[in-house]
């Protein structure tokens, strides 16, 4: 019986390949600095119409990752955490962005997520972001995380919704930094801090 | 008077009682249950040593077992998360109750995220100080916020509570004392504290020709080796830092230690790198002498700067001829390896195989890279396996050359290994130099840089 010389040719070419397989390190999933030009996109809502950043040109825009699954997107919704500062900051747009996949237990349909929004009072748009793409860009890591664009375009908080990731704080030890970076933006400041690190669920890619 | 004796051990029998039914009593609190996880406060006593004359340290634990594939958090807790948060209601005699985080491991998100944290059972060790203890009872109680993931994510706040007897002597309890020794010893030691090693790091600008180019933190173990453990390969955590986002750690071998190359994006682009800024981590994985272990730090780390632990006295020869180890001089000096080689290995020109030549040209290969390895001044064990792996299969090769009549199938199989390793030698040998040392004077001559803290 004679051995086949493919065996033989398997051995250093597997080992080639685990050798140059350590070469290729994978990239780090960064967030969109701050001061970088907010990625463009175009998305369609959970009421069907589209939306596109570029809509949005010279206004400001609040982007809130969220999904009404995870435990924290829900309290702050609960809350009314976002909707009170869209309320209170109208010449800001806010979008809600979902990139959960469809197929993961956390996809609310469309039906289903007017009616969360309703009961919660979101009447700012929520778009779908079901390939991802657009929270790769970001790279929007938590529900919630939150950006702050400028009329210019450019990224001016990336970050947390605040400093209470469990939620316990009493509201005068709470500190939202997004109000606090819209503010400052409206009021022609530098937003400070301009970057926190977001907490809450992972996306779900 | 029989009676009187009767009555008497009566009266002993039930004063004793409280204290046999502390002593009977695992020392544990209720564990706080849900699906996912379960939690409780735990201490080593049965009956904890009274503080008297002199304060007594306090070892306590934060015990959580958790169902397959839910995690909880490091202090870091990575992409998403958020770590335990623990506050000690105040009781008469305790001080300090501090939370210690035990090494971590990475746990692989959907879409390229990362957790730090721990699966299965983990104890947070508490360190705490009795000062005082009024009475024969230390009531511990804390609020534990927590969140525990798989996929999914689940908040749960607690008030965990223990009641912990005092006595002159001090009875240890045999369930939780083993759990809180294993628990207390995987957490990392002080850098400063372990003889022989050194950890340093140092922050290295994009390179200026490479459009996105990260600035990279290369943290340096001096003395350090890999453990040997399969499941505890070098790890590197950072906590949490107010300018970078940290990437993937990337470790390999030197001579002189183990060194981590981490990926590094600002925050806020178009602001000049921090001349000097403070990290922390911990390492894991390593060992000395065969013991293994990991270690924290806190270090100010300077830009483009070689701390002064890591740069020789003076360059030895071998530094020397490290620093010809670029790609081009490796590539060369491979290639013209390999032509020899391939001559000695008959596959070039007239010269017949089956003399010989065989164990010649895997000594010319083994050649190479022992070459390049002494050239690059270090190369990591992985690679180095590698490489051998691959001189193995063409020994093997060469062998059944000899035994087959596939002359020319393995005649092609040898040269395209030997190809292989001459092209993966300069690369690690390009892969593993260290950051070059500083080109500027103050630099060069930098001390090491402690927190003042």
């Amino acid at each position: 019986m004679r051995r086949s010389p493919s065996l033989t040719a398997t051995l250093p070419l597997l080992a080639s390949l685990f050798l140059f397989s350590l070469t290729s390190a994978r990239p780090a999933h960064a967030s969109a600095a701050v001061g970088e030009t907010a990625p463009p996109f175009q998305l369609t809502g959970i009421d069907g119409k589209t939306y596109s950043l570029a809509d949005f040109k010279d206004k400001a825009v609040v982007l809130e990752w969220a999904n009404p699954n995870c435990p924290f997107s829900d309290r702050h919704a609960r809350e009314h955490t976002m909707s009170e500062l869209h309320k209170k900051y109208g010449q800001v747009v806010w979008l809600g962005i979902d990139s959960t996949r469809p197929g993961h237990s956390d996809f609310v349909k469309p039906a289903d997520y007017q009616a969360y929004a309703q009961k919660y009072g979101i009447v700012y748009p929520i778009l779908y972001d079901e390939t991802g793409t657009v929270g790769r860009a970001y790279g929007a890591k938590t529900t919630p995380h939150m950006f702050i664009i400028d009329s210019h375009g450019k990224i001016v908080y990336n970050g947390a919704i605040d400093n209470d990731p469990s939620g316990r704080k009493a509201k005068p030890e709470r500190v939202n930094y997004v109000n606090g970076g819209l503010t400052a933006q409206l009021a022609g400041k530098p937003v400070d801090p301009a970057s926190t690190k977001p907490y809450g669920c992972s996306v779900k890619y | 008077m029989r009676t009187s004796k009767t009555f008497l051990s009566l009266i002993l029998a039930l004063a004793a009682l409280p204290f046999a039914a502390h002593r009977a009593a695992a020392i544990a609190g209720a564990w706080a249950s849900n699906p996912q996880s379960r939690v409780r406060l735990i201490t080593p006593w049965k009956v904890a040593p009274s503080p008297s004359p002199r304060e007594t340290d306090l070892r306590l634990g934060l015990h959580f077992t958790l169902a397959p594939g839910w995690h909880v958090y490091w202090k870091n807790s990575g992409d998403a998360g958020f770590p335990p948060i623990v506050a000690f209601a105040k009781a008469p005699g305790l001080r300090g109750a501090e939370l210690l985080w035990p090494a971590p491991q990475r746990f692989e998100l959907r879409g390229g995220l990362v957790a730090l944290g721990y699966e299965k059972e983990v104890v947070y060790p508490v360190r705490a100080t009795l000062q005082s203890a009024p009475g024969h009872l230390l009531r511990l109680s804390a609020d534990v916020d927590y969140l525990v993931c798989e996929v999914d994510c689940i908040p749960y706040r607690y008030t965990l509570t223990a009641d912990q007897p005092v006595g002159t002597s001090a009875v240890p309890d045999p369930e939780t004392v083993p759990l809180l020794d294993a628990w207390w010893s995987r957490l990392p030691a002080a850098a400063d504290s372990l003889p022989g090693v050194t950890t340093d790091g140092v922050l290295e600008p994009a390179a200026p020709d490479t459009p996105g180019g990260a600035p990279v933190l290369e943290i340096r173990v001096h003395g350090a080796r890999p453990a040997l453990a399969p499941d505890a390969a070098p790890g590197l955590f950072l906590e949490v830092h107010d300018t970078f986002d940290a990437g993937r750690p990337e470790a390999r071998v030197t001579d002189d230690g183990v060194v981590f190359r981490v990926p590094l994006k600002p925050h806020e682009v178009g602001k000049p790198l921090p001349r000097e800024t403070t990290f922390a981590w911990t390492a894991t994985g390593l060992a000395v002498r065969g013991q293994p272990f990991s270690l924290e730090a806190r270090r100010t780390v300077r830009l483009g700067a070689a701390p002064a632990a890591n740069a020789p006295a003076a360059p030895s020869a071998r530094l020397a001829l490290g620093s010809l180890a670029g790609p081009v001089p490796g590539a060369l000096l491979a290639v013209a390896a390999t032509l020899a080689a391939l001559w000695l290995w008959g596959l070039l020109g007239t010269l017949r195989p089956g003399s010989g030549r065989e164990a010649l040209g895997f000594a010319a290969a083994a050649a190479i890279c022992g070459a390049l390895w002494a050239l690059s001044r270090q190369v990591s064990f992985v690679g180095l396996a590698a490489v051998e792996l691959i001189l193995l299969a063409m020994a093997l090769c060469a062998w059944l050359r000899r035994r087959m009549d596939h002359r020319r199938t393995v005649s092609f199989l040898l040269s395209l290994g030997l190809a292989a390793c001459a092209a993966a030698a300069p690369w690690l040998a390009w892969h593993n130099r260290l950051t070059p040392p500083p080109t500027d004077a103050p630099a060069a001559t930098g001390e090491l840089h402690r927190p003042a803290a």
